[in-house]
């Protein structure tokens, strides 16, 4: 099959393949950043149908991974401070995610880390992201994202008696 | 471990079944380039038009295309079929189509229009239609999947063959089916197959064969794996299949199965010596390379690089018997015993339509067609007496009532046009028009339909819900004889008995048109001229999988079981209702513990199985007492 190699070329980039690997990736991501699963539904929406303009010019795979990640960090972000959210949603961060997660669990209480804590936090201990990596795909400064990741740590110690955080 | 238990409980946050299959379904829609609606759907087309310079004419970018009332262009439906003669003829018009094309597309229009449009809320809009399935298939112990026309069986994630039922996972790890045994008093799981390399969304079980089918793990292409399971506590793969493109539909007819996938060639990086890089390959027991260059055939006006591919494969062996590609994409796919009716997307709002017949898996490419128009589903299409039936929704862009970018600028009454309109049309085995009705409903649009012999029922909606009758009994002059209008809409119409039609759909408010529980309806079609709803039910919840999958409903009147799974306030439920005494009764409510994946309901003998695929639980199908459950897990 070394030839079919070149049947499809960025095959590995093909929208239907791809959603059918990260959706659950980017719906999570959404979560996170959301706290609500209908809000994540949009977003997973939003995310794929922006992918599809653009899914020809994936280099790699990684590339493909880092994207989806990226726009779906724009999209909640546009979700986030969209106006409808404004009045709909309260703005206090601490509301709990609608969800049935039990307060006292390990995600339960990451939902209640701002916004910027809870992202770090996610892409570094669920995605397998170092800092540098997580800096490169959200294009922020590597010295902010450790700081982040290093002070969402001290938040969760103090709420989840575990040190290996 | 705060790592495992975060991930632990983080890989449990899933998106619903049914908001994963209505993006794949978008997906797909973008894939065969024109989505169907409004604003977004002209845009495409007329950026299509222009790039292949077919109908190259300004105007129609700002004016949009004409009413249906002007007599088009072209009254001959039907488009001559080029058979490729070589593989230097297949590069160069594959060649002449414009490398960027897609980008080009993509970016002839603004982001936002992409994202934001209209009716994606309304849930039953997007793709849904009518099932077919009980009538007369009743006859054995066991229910079968709900299918559109007898004897051509469509592939679903739950089979059965009155013995055992094969359960097709929807998680990308661990075991990819599950095989249970009924046989004894209580279900038991006999064994698993975990099918490496391909991510498995569709199952056909037949003569002891189960097919896997779905995209394959490593690249976008259409994979369909077959098993031997006559002894199902250990099944045997003895076959792989792949066919380039992704995977569009597929059917199985009398022991062969019938793949079709779309296969986009990336016109940037083809190479003239290089088949495979533009001519769909197949890949299976006794063929291994790229198709043939007299197997491919070219729509006279295709402007795409997009292969709709069929090839049908034995089951018994996996080997190739026949294969055929028409350059021009194809999203509804409609199959009678002797006929594969592939149609797709064209310019300017356009369905082209190509006929293959089938027998005993060898496919021929018999005719090719456009009309105007978009179709539904699959049950929009029809064979009957040699004639092929269509209901289409035309989407109209007028220039006075709307511009290019959707804002509405006048608002007149009087310069108003209506933004759809609707129309049956009657082809003959060429794809030449026999007759048609036209102007159908202006400005709503088809919700569902359904064929029965000399006669066709079908939906049309925007606030009210007229279901129209018509009658086919003369070909060529195919009459309106009926419509009922009553609140709300069916997104599926389902025989159920006799003299009866079964809506399945959604409570609408008369004023606004805005969708609310779900809702049952009875029709009473004795005189499909005169049409009543003889009985109605809301069922408490408000989506369900049974709104745009006519699979996820089981219909059986032999039985008088309609069953379907439905989320609501409450959760995510199984109902099932029966039909007795002219009225919907509830005879079972049962909480699921799924995250929104499908789940299918089916009898074997006495007892009736509801199957996630997590769990399988179980009653007597007479009053629908609880037996017992069985994790899958």
């Amino acid at each position: 099959m070394t030839n079919a190699e070149d049947i499809s070329v960025k095959s590995f980039a093909a929208p239907a393949y791809v959603f059918e690997k990260y959706s659950d990736t980017v719906y999570r991501l959404a979560f996170v950043r959301t706290k609500s699963r209908n809000d994540s539904d949009d977003i997973l929406q939003e995310v794929f149908l922006r992918y599809m303009r653009i899914w020809r010019n994936m280099q790699s795979e990684e590339h493909v991974k880092a994207t989806l990640i990226r726009i779906a960090i724009n999209r909640s972000n546009s979700w986030l401070s969209s106006a409808w959210f404004r009045r709909t949603a309260p703005l206090d961060e601490s509301i709990p995610a609608d969800c049935c997660f039990s307060c006292e669990n390990a995600l339960g209480e990451v939902l209640k880390l701002p916004l910027k804590y809870r992202t770090v936090i996610h892409l570094h201990y669920y995605m397998g992201y170092s800092a540098e990596e997580i800096a490169r795909i959200t294009e922020s400064n590597p010295s902010t994202v450790k700081t982040r990741l290093a002070r969402a740590r001290e938040m969760l110690k103090k709420t989840i008696k575990a040190d290996d955080i | 471990m705060f790592k495992n238990d975060y991930k632990n409980q983080m890989d449990s946050v899933k998106p619903d079944g049914y908001i994963k299959d209505k993006i794949r379904r978008r997906l797909a829609e973008g894939n065969n380039a024109a989505p169907k609606r409004s604003r977004k759907g002209f845009a495409v087309s007329a950026a299509a038009a222009i790039l292949c310079g077919a109908l190259l004419f300004s105007a129609g970018v700002i004016t949009g295309r004409h009413s249906v009332n002007i007599p088009t262009a072209a009254p001959e439906n039907s488009l001559s079929i080029k058979t490729a003669q070589s593989y230097d003829a297949i590069y160069n018009t594959v060649k002449s189509f414009e490398p960027s094309f897609w980008e080009k597309i993509y970016n002839g229009f603004s982001g936002e229009s992409v994202i934001q449009e209209e009716n994606y809320a309304a849930p039953g809009g997007t793709d849904s239609g009518i099932t077919e399935d009980s009538e007369t298939l009743a006859t054995g112990g066991y229910s079968e999947t709900t299918v559109q026309v007898e004897g051509v069986d469509e592939a679903d994630i739950v089979k059965t063959d009155g013995k055992y039922i094969y359960v097709l996972s929807s998680s990308v790890d661990g075991e990819t089916v599950s095989i249970v045994d009924v046989t004894g008093k209580n279900p038991v799981k006999l064994s698993g197959i975990t099918a490496d390399g391909i991510y498995g969304s569709d199952m056909y079980l037949s003569a002891g064969r189960l097919i896997i089918i779905g995209l394959s793990e490593d690249r976008s292409d259409t994979a369909a794996v077959i098993y031997d399971v006559s002894d199902p506590a250990a099944p045997k793969e003895i076959q792989r299949c792949r066919q380039s493109g992704f995977y569009s539909e597929s059917r199985l007819i009398s022991g062969k199965l019938y793949l079709i996938s779309n296969f986009i060639v990336n016109t940037a990086e083809i190479i003239k010596n290089d088949a495979k890089t533009f001519v769909p390959s197949l890949e299976c027991g006794n063929y291994n390379g790229a198709v043939a260059a007299d197997s491919v055939c070219f729509y006279s006006n295709c402007e795409r690089p997009e292969y709709t591919v069929v090839s049908g494969y034995d089951i018994k062996d996996g080997s190739l018997t026949g294969t055929q590609s028409v350059l021009g994409g194809s999203c509804t796919v409609y199959a009678s015993t002797d006929n594969i009716i592939a149609c797709g997307y064209a310019a300017d709002g356009k369905t082209q339509v190509a006929r293959f017949a089938v027998a005993d898996g060898e496919i021929e490419l018999k005719a090719t067609g456009e009309l105007n128009g978009t179709l539904l589903n699959q049950f929009s299409v029809d064979e009957y007496k040699g004639c092929f039936r269509f209901v289409l929704t035309d989407y109209i862009f007028s220039g006075t009532a709307e511009t290019f970018d959707g804002s509405a600028v006048s608002s007149s009454a009087s310069q108003t046009a209506p933004s759809t309109t609707n129309s049956l049309v009657i082809l003959d085995g060429n794809l030449k028009e026999t007759g048609k009705i036209e102007n159908l409903a202006p400005g709503e649009q088809v919700y569902s339909v359904r064929f029965m012999g000399d006669t066709a029922y079908f939906v049309t909606f925007r606030q009210v819900d007229p279901l129209f009758s018509a009658d086919l009994s003369d070909p060529t002059s195919p009459k309106i004889i009926g419509s009922l209008k009553i609140p709300g809409f069916s997104n599926y119409l389902f025989p159920y008995g006799d003299g009866r039609l079964l809506g399945i759909g959604q409570n609408a408010d008369e004023s606004t048109g805005a969708t609310g529980s779900i809702k049952l309806s009875m029709f009473d079609i004795n005189n499909p001229a005169e049409v009543s709803e003889t009985a109605k039910k809301d069922v408490p919840a408000t989506y369900s999988e049974a709104l745009y999958n006519h699979k996820a409903t089981l219909a059986d009147s032999g039985k008088n079981i309609i069953a379907f799974p439905a989320y609501g306030e409450v959760g995510i439920n199984y109902f099932i209702y029966s039909f007795e005494n002219g009225e919907f009764t509830e005879k079972l409510r049962v909480t699921l513990d799924i995250q929104g994946e499908s789940c299918r309901g089916l009898y074997i003998d006495d007892i009736f199985y509801i199957v996630t695929p997590y769990e399988i639980q179980y009653f007597e199908l007479d009053g629908f007492e609880p037996i017992g459950s069985l994790s899958l897990k």
